[in-house]
């Protein structure tokens, strides 16, 4: 199952593209209450989306963000069909890609 | 202790009624209180928590709907629920009903233990009978599992019943006292804020009314 869900809705003359992705964010700083050790540094680096294939916007993050974190992000023109791809990388090497298709 | 409490709270039988009151008769004067005070919700409504009362945490709660950040436990709940143990036996052997949505039957008085049963304990005892290791009651399977069947049974109206023998309505009345109990730095029981306080602010928060809370399984 991939770690991201998307929803896109088509709007006058935009698309608005939200998404969901499943990721513990945790900052480095957490302990673990089971153990008391320190829970690794484990976040989103970059997030990227395209529209067709054709990149449209690349988010550089940190560790600041919330757990499963969730983004809503508003495009120009979008027709039915197109095809939206959303992907993220962390800092521990982990990635996952994710293809919807406006509706 | 707290399995007792929740019973209670699925029910929301409470009020400040003689310890004479049967459930019945204290969920029907609860409901009383609650319709009088707010006269232009439904009873419906009241399922809705503080979203019935404050129209902008309703709108958020609404546009949440929309695309809702606990699909990620649902999800994962409903994988849990299906991946068979060792045994080759699955939850849905234990839940046969579970499609028709069945937390709305929890917590219940078990006659054969004579014991209250919360629907985390049902999901543990599923587990044991087919020799598998409880789940802690912390833990985020048996959260996302219960979170997954509380969602099958949307909208499914509250049916509990508390069978007319002593022992389940101690448990009941039991669970009535701790609600009602004063406690903590600030020397409040949950009927302060619940009951006497519904509908008030505090802080940023809007109280909600005891009538429709129903977090069977959140452990508090
Ligand atoms: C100091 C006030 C206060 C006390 C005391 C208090 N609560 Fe709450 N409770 C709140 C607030 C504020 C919220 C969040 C807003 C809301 O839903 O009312 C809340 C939320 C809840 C909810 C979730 C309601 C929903 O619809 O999602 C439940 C259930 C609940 N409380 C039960 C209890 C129980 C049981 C106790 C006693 C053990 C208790 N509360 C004591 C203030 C209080």
């Amino acid at each position: 199952m991939s770690s991201i869900k998307i929803r896109t809705k088509r709007q006058q003359g935009t698309t608005q593209i939200r998404t969901l992705i499943a990721h513990p964010m945790e900052t480095g700083l957490n302990t673990d209450n089971q153990n008391q050790k320190t829970i690794a540094a484990h976040f989103i680096q970059t997030l990227t989306v395209r529209h067709n294939d054709k990149i449209i916007l690349t988010t550089d993050m940190g560790s600041g963000i919330s757990r499963n974190p969730y983004f809503s992000f508003e495009m120009k023109g979008g027709e039915p069909g197109d095809k939206i791809t959303i992907q993220w990388s962390d800092n521990q090497g982990n990635r996952d890609t994710q293809d919807a298709l406006i509706s | 202790m707290t399995k007792l409490l929740f019973w209670l709270l699925v029910l929301g039988l409470f009020s400040a009624a003689p310890s004479t009151a049967t459930p019945l008769n204290d969920q029907r004067t609860l409901q009383q209180h609650f319709f009088t005070q707010f006269p232009t919700l439904s009873r419906q409504d009241f399922a809705n928590g503080v979203y019935a009362l404050d129209p902008d945490a309703k709108q958020s709660w609404l546009a949440i709907e929309q695309f809702p950040p606990y699909e990620i436990a649902i999800d994962r709940g409903k994988k849990n629920f299906f991946t068979p143990f060792k045994n080759g036996q699955r939850y849905q052997d234990c839940f046969v009903d579970y499609q028709q949505g069945i937390s709305q039957h929890y917590p219940y008085w078990d006659l054969k233990t004579k014991t209250v049963v919360t629907l985390s304990q049902a999901i543990n005892r599923c587990r044991q009978l087919n020799l598998e290791a409880p789940l802690k009651p912390t833990a985020g399977d048996l959260i996302a599992l219960t979170a997954y069947l509380a969602f099958l049974s949307r909208d499914q109206p509250i049916a509990i019943t508390i069978p007319p023998i002593p022992a389940a309505q101690a448990a009941y009345q039991q669970g009535k006292d701790y609600y009602h109990q004063r406690r903590g730095q600030l020397n409040f029981s949950c009927a302060s804020c619940h009951i006497q306080n519904a509908g008030k602010r505090l802080r940023t928060e809007t109280l909600s009314p005891l009538l429709g809370q129903q977090l069977a399984d959140i452990p508090t």
